[in-house]
């Protein structure tokens, strides 16, 4: 029962920010964030025992959550559960917001899988280069010139002024 | 000016609410693979690992024969409290207690074995327009004031069991307020969500609509929020730290049984 608890809290303190970076990583496809949630807690809940820690528990969540990113072999369906979350989801308003929300989400998409994670990884979830290369199972230099590129490819497809991205890390 | 950041939390979208139903549907995804895993005789150990969860999914607080934490509390209708009034003299006090040392990390209150007993309570406590019921046995109630003497509209219960010196006081606090519908654009909107009520899945307290979630407070301390449908735009709002004992039936039981005093 404490295990079972332990679990609970952690995926009530974490599940939000594991779907924000799964949308980022889908590029906006909800029930294929959702999917990848599911299947990264699943796993996290069979292993619990050896990840408790909540370094440990954090970095297994969102390194099954990544691998499911870039290993899923896109089906012609999915078969999801049901959760309210998407119910909740307070989707953003319409607005100047939104507007810019599906320009990013559709520069995402033009991204490569391993751009990409290293892009979301990196800038919306804040890592470093070490943590990021832990995540993807590749090197630092590799990550710095994933990163490289997928930054230099956003610039292009968002049509941002390239002053305003070299603020960035 | 935006910059790469900013771009990336808006495209990211609004942080969901997680709910009972997110969590107990998880938990079953992971018993089930634990129990497939097992099955197969994929890992060494994985019988022992299922015969734990499931006599752990047996006395897990607030679930149900089906795991569904989220079902109605049953349609049982809180009698109206009867409203017995307290002398201005006989004012709750807080109990005493040492000041929280903000200084380290926020801890939770822990889990009890079974969920908080509510008993009967019914009574008005000046300076709040609020009444329960039932309330929380063991729980200490506390009106608080601002500087200028008004009572706040709301009202807390604090577990006398423990001491915020220990535990965090978000984990340690059942707070009962007002809340609203407020009109925006021509949209009716629960203010916490964004949402219309309409669009928000629904459960009873009592004989009322209710919307229940598990709300992350700063600092990844757990509460229940529970949202009683009072009136058009007129919402009550209890909010409970889930760790000592405030699964979804108590709260709802809890919630069902306050009203705006007369």
């Amino acid at each position: 029962m404490a295990q079972d608890e332990e679990y609970l809290e952690f995926v009530a303190g974490h599940r939000g920010r594991m779907l924000r970076t799964a949308r980022l990583l889908t590029s906006g496809d909800a029930h294929w964030a959702e999917d990848l949630v599911q299947i990264a807690l699943t796993k996290l809940y069979v292993h619990w025992r050896k990840v408790r820690q909540a370094e440990g528990a954090s970095s297994y969540a969102d390194r099954i959550l990544v691998n499911a990113f870039i290993d899923e072999r896109r089906r012609l369906w999915r078969h999801r559960e049901t959760a309210t979350a998407d119910i909740l989801d307070a989707a953003p308003a319409p607005g100047p917001d939104q507007a810019d929300r599906l320009t990013v989400l559709d520069a995402l998409a033009q991204l490569p899988k391993r751009q990409r994670a290293a892009v979301v990884l990196r800038y919306f979830r804040d890592l470093d280069t070490a943590a990021v290369a832990e995540l993807m199972g590749c090197s630092q230099g590799t990550v710095k010139s994933q990163t490289a590129r997928g930054l230099e490819k956003l610039r292009d497809l968002i049509n941002e002024p390239l002053e305003i991205l070299e603020r960035v890390r | 000016m935006t910059d790469l950041k900013d771009l990336l939390e808006n495209a990211a979208g609004a942080d969901p609410a997680v709910t009972d139903n997110d969590l107990m549907a998880d938990l079953r995804r992971g018993k089930r693979s634990v129990r497939r895993r097992h099955f197969a005789g994929v890992a060494g150990g994985a019988t022992a690992v299922a015969l734990v969860a499931a006599g752990a999914w047996a006395v897990l607080p607030g679930a149900d024969s089906t795991g569904l934490d989220s079902q109605p509390a049953g349609r049982t209708a809180a009698a109206p409290p009867s409203q017995a009034v307290l002398p201005p003299s006989a004012q709750p006090t807080k109990a005493k207690r040492t000041p929280p040392d903000h200084s380290r990390p926020p801890v939770q209150a822990p889990a009890p074995d079974r969920p908080v007993k509510l008993v009967p309570d019914g009574v008005v406590r000046p300076g709040t327009d609020l009444v329960c019921g039932l309330k929380p046995e063991g729980w200490e109630p506390v009106v608080y004031k601002s500087s200028n003497g008004v009572a706040f509209s709301s009202m807390v219960f604090e577990s006398a069991e423990l001491d915020p010196a220990q535990y965090d006081e978000a984990s340690t606090r059942l707070s009962v307020r007002h809340a609203r519908i407020w009109n925006e654009n021509g949209k009716l909107l629960v203010e916490k969500y964004g949402q219309t009520w309409e669009s928000l899945p629904h459960v009873m307290a009592g004989s009322r609509q209710a919307v229940a979630t598990l709300s992350n407070l700063p600092k990844a301390i757990i509460s229940r929020d529970v949202h009683m449908r009072m009136g058009p735009t007129q919402l009550l709002q209890t909010t409970g730290p889930r760790a000592l004992g405030w699964d979804l039936p108590t709260m709802l039981r809890f919630t069902a049984s306050c009203v705006f005093a007369k």
